[in-house]
């Protein structure tokens, strides 16, 4: 409505001042022509406004497509997604698979490496479903909060379960209250290495915490095989948190340290050196 | 421009037409139609029957296009109750459900004991009794086909509605006579509403079945007028300059959307039946018309070519908020909503020519169900299952119906010239 105003607004602005600048040339030459080309002249801006107007609704007519054409692309982007997520949380195997698959790959572990793909890519694609998310964020906690069964491979599989169905913050008191319980279990050190990823997935991130559980890993577990994903994601924490030197040493630390094991953490952090520093 | 010119021209071309009595074709049918056989029914000696009940429930059925009735002469018997029903025997035939029903007149009353059967279960699934005064043997026959549609297919029946179109005859030269006519849905007890030597156009029905409203030129302008059809009162409800055109009653009934031109360009109007009081619901340069409402009441849907080109657009009452609708194709017009509010049907041109389309609100895909050019003012029955249109065939105006899916065609051909315009009523009974 505005916008129409607006633009009847300016074409009819334009017009005056076409008026404005052509009628006193015509008063000075001769009063009788003055009166014809005056009614030429309202003929004239009559077939202008009528031009005016075509124009007006045929670009109408334009962006009203347009902005149609945007909406499907938008949600055609989303079904795309949304369908690639699923078949990569199929490839990524069922949770009774996921730890298992942890341990079998502990260096080049494709699964922890999936995870990241996933939580980055709801990151970016957080705008488009924030409603879902959010929806699934809260009913998630008390599922989250609820008991764990006393199986540790059981109770790992579900705060898997919860990261896969993006419920971040119920998955985050999961593995929290996985680490307090088993401590010394075979998955606590991937717990951790996912209450790190969890925090800076929820939303608003806790850097803190994050970079406390990568340490807590790194600590703990120095021969873990998430230790070199925690590293380079505990560099770009502390990139994110200003501390670039820090940052820098860290993934620097990761590409001489593993350089040689061909690990996928070491392809991310060259390449976020490079696009960084 | 011309375009433009064209789209007014749409609007206000009246055609030719001519006085009709409509009869009806079926030209395509489901692919899957239910074998039933509708059996005559028994009446008793000495008593004549103005109407053969079990033909016009059978033709009811026909023309629904979910039912292959079996024709008379290929059944084995003519049983009138269930208990001389041989299964065996129409299983033989490859009849699915057996209609069979008594006929009696008790005083001036018209008595209908009839049965729906199962050929395959061997079991009834309806039984019932029915009775109207002798003059009603159509209506009672129609009540019989609505109970068994409904049975069979879980959708309420529609036989007994009403049809609403504008036939015109030429009478000399540049003389013609047009006349509002009303009519079963199956064509049958024609009644004229309005003659005049002035087009009559728009005719619709309002939600209660008991009034209508048109558009009528004979005060030589258009005007829209409101028809009570229980009192046979009209009244003149509009006397603007310019367009006064195509009513739409709310889904309440106190209401009727209208297009006025008084203020300049056509716009969509409001008017309150009490009150006769106006809101103007939009306000554009461009043409805005054939308003129809949506099923809430809170909306309207129009046809505007604010765009350039028509399409239909949807207002909110309450805030003004227009937003496009379709976007498929260059012409989208004479938007009607489907009763469960699901979906639209409307005037859709594909390369040059007409045609009746639905558009889906979920699937937001438009669908053509008409083959024919040149159609339009589509109308929907209250069950939604067919709509009735006009289009021309053999460069004769005619009504045909379609199945909202599509698969089911009808026409009914005028005996004489042109008919348009139709109106499909809402439940009356």
């Amino acid at each position: 409505m505005q916008l129409k105003k607006q633009l009847l607004g300016i074409s009819l602005l334009t017009l005056s001042a076409a008026v404005a600048a052509q009628a006193p040339v015509e008063d000075i030459n001769d009063r009788n022509r003055g009166y014809q080309s005056a009614g030429g002249m309202n003929e004239e801006l009559f077939q202008q406004l009528q031009q005016l107007q075509q124009e007006i609704m045929s670009l109408r007519g334009t962006v009203e497509e347009q902005g149609h054409q945007i909406r499907q692309l938008k949600q055609q982007g989303l079904d795309r997604y949304i369908d690639m997520d699923r078949r990569i949380s199929a490839l990524s195997g069922s949770p009774a698979q996921g730890p298992a698959d942890m341990d079998s790959s502990p260096v080049s572990s494709p699964e922890g490496d999936t995870g990241d793909v996933s939580i980055q890519a709801n990151v970016a694609a957080g705008a488009e479903v924030p409603t879902a998310a959010a929806a699934a964020a809260t009913s998630g906690t008390s599922a989250a909060a609820n008991a764990l069964t006393g199986s540790p491979s059981q109770d790992y599989a579900n705060a898997y379960e919860l990261v896969k169905a993006r419920q971040y913050a119920a998955a985050i008191e999961a593995y929290k209250g996985f680490v307090e319980r088993y401590p010394n279990d075979r998955y606590t050190p991937n717990a951790w290495y996912w209450l790190g990823e969890l925090y800076i997935a929820v939303s608003p991130k806790n850097l803190v915490a994050s970079t406390q559980a990568f340490q807590k890993l790194l600590a703990d577990y120095p021969d873990n095989g998430k230790v070199p994903a925690a590293m380079y994601k505990l560099g770009t924490v502390y990139f994110i948190q200003g501390e670039k030197d820090k940052a820098k040493t860290m993934l620097t630390h990761v590409i001489d340290r593993y350089g040689k094991t061909g690990n996928s953490a070491v392809i991310k952090a060259r390449e976020f050196l490079r696009q960084n520093y | 421009m011309l375009a433009r010119l064209l789209f007014l021209g749409m609007i206000l071309t009246m055609s030719v037409f001519s006085h009709a009595e409509l009869t009806i074709e079926i030209n395509k049918g489901n692919d899957d139609p239910l074998p039933i056989a509708v059996v005559p029914f028994g009446w008793k000696a000495g008593v004549t029957l103005p109407e053969d009940v079990g033909a016009i429930i059978e033709r009811d059925l026909h023309r629904s296009g979910l039912f292959d009735p079996l024709s008379r002469e290929d059944m084995l018997s003519r049983p009138s109750n269930a208990s001389e029903v041989y299964f065996r025997d129409w299983k033989s035939l490859g009849v699915d459900y057996v209609v069979v029903g008594e006929l009696a007149v008790e005083g001036g009353t018209l008595v209908a004991k009839y049965e729906l059967l199962d050929v395959n279960t061997q079991r009834s699934l309806l039984a019932g009794t029915e009775t109207q005064p002798a003059s009603r043997s159509r209506f009672l026959a129609h009540t019989i086909s609505d109970m068994i549609y409904e049975k069979l297919t879980n959708i309420r029946g529609a036989f007994r509605t009403e049809l609403l179109y504008v036939s015109a005859v030429r009478e000399g030269n540049d003389n013609f006579r047009y006349r509002l006519l009303k009519s079963d849905i199956d064509g049958a007890n024609e009644v004229v509403l309005v003659d005049s030597k002035q087009p009559i156009l728009a005719p619709t029905w309002a939600p209660d079945g008991q009034r209508i409203a048109y558009v009528s030129f004979e005060t030589t302008r258009p005007a829209i007028y409101l028809h009570n059809l229980v009192s046979n009162e009209r009244k003149q409800l509009t006397n603007f300059r310019g367009l006064n055109g195509a009513p739409a009653f709310s889904p309440d009934g106190n209401k009727l959307a209208m297009v006025l031109s008084k203020d300049g360009s056509p716009d969509v109007y409001v008017m309150d039946l009490s009150t006769q009081a106006l809101q103007r619901v939009t306000n554009h340069f461009a043409i805005d018309t054939e308003p129809a409402w949506a099923p809430d009441g809170k909306s309207l849907f129009f046809t505007s070519d604010r765009g350039g080109k028509p399409q239909i657009y949807k207002v909110e009452l309450a805030t003004g908020y227009v937003e496009r609708v379709t976007f498929e194709g260059d012409y989208n017009a004479r938007a009607r909503v489907l009763g469960d509010g699901l979906g639209l049907v409307m005037v859709h041109r594909v390369n040059g020519n007409f045609h009746i389309a639905v558009q889906d609100f979920k699937r937001k895909r438009v669908e053509i169900l008409t083959s024919t050019e040149l159609d339009e003012s589509p109308s929907v029955a209250p069950n939604g299952s067919m709509m009735l249109y006009a289009t021309k065939h053999n460069g004769q105006g005619v009504l045909a119906a379609v199945s909202v899916d599509g698969g089911v065609k009808y026409r009914l051909p005028s005996r004489f010239g042109d008919v348009r315009e139709p109106a499909w009523s809402p439940y009356l009974y």
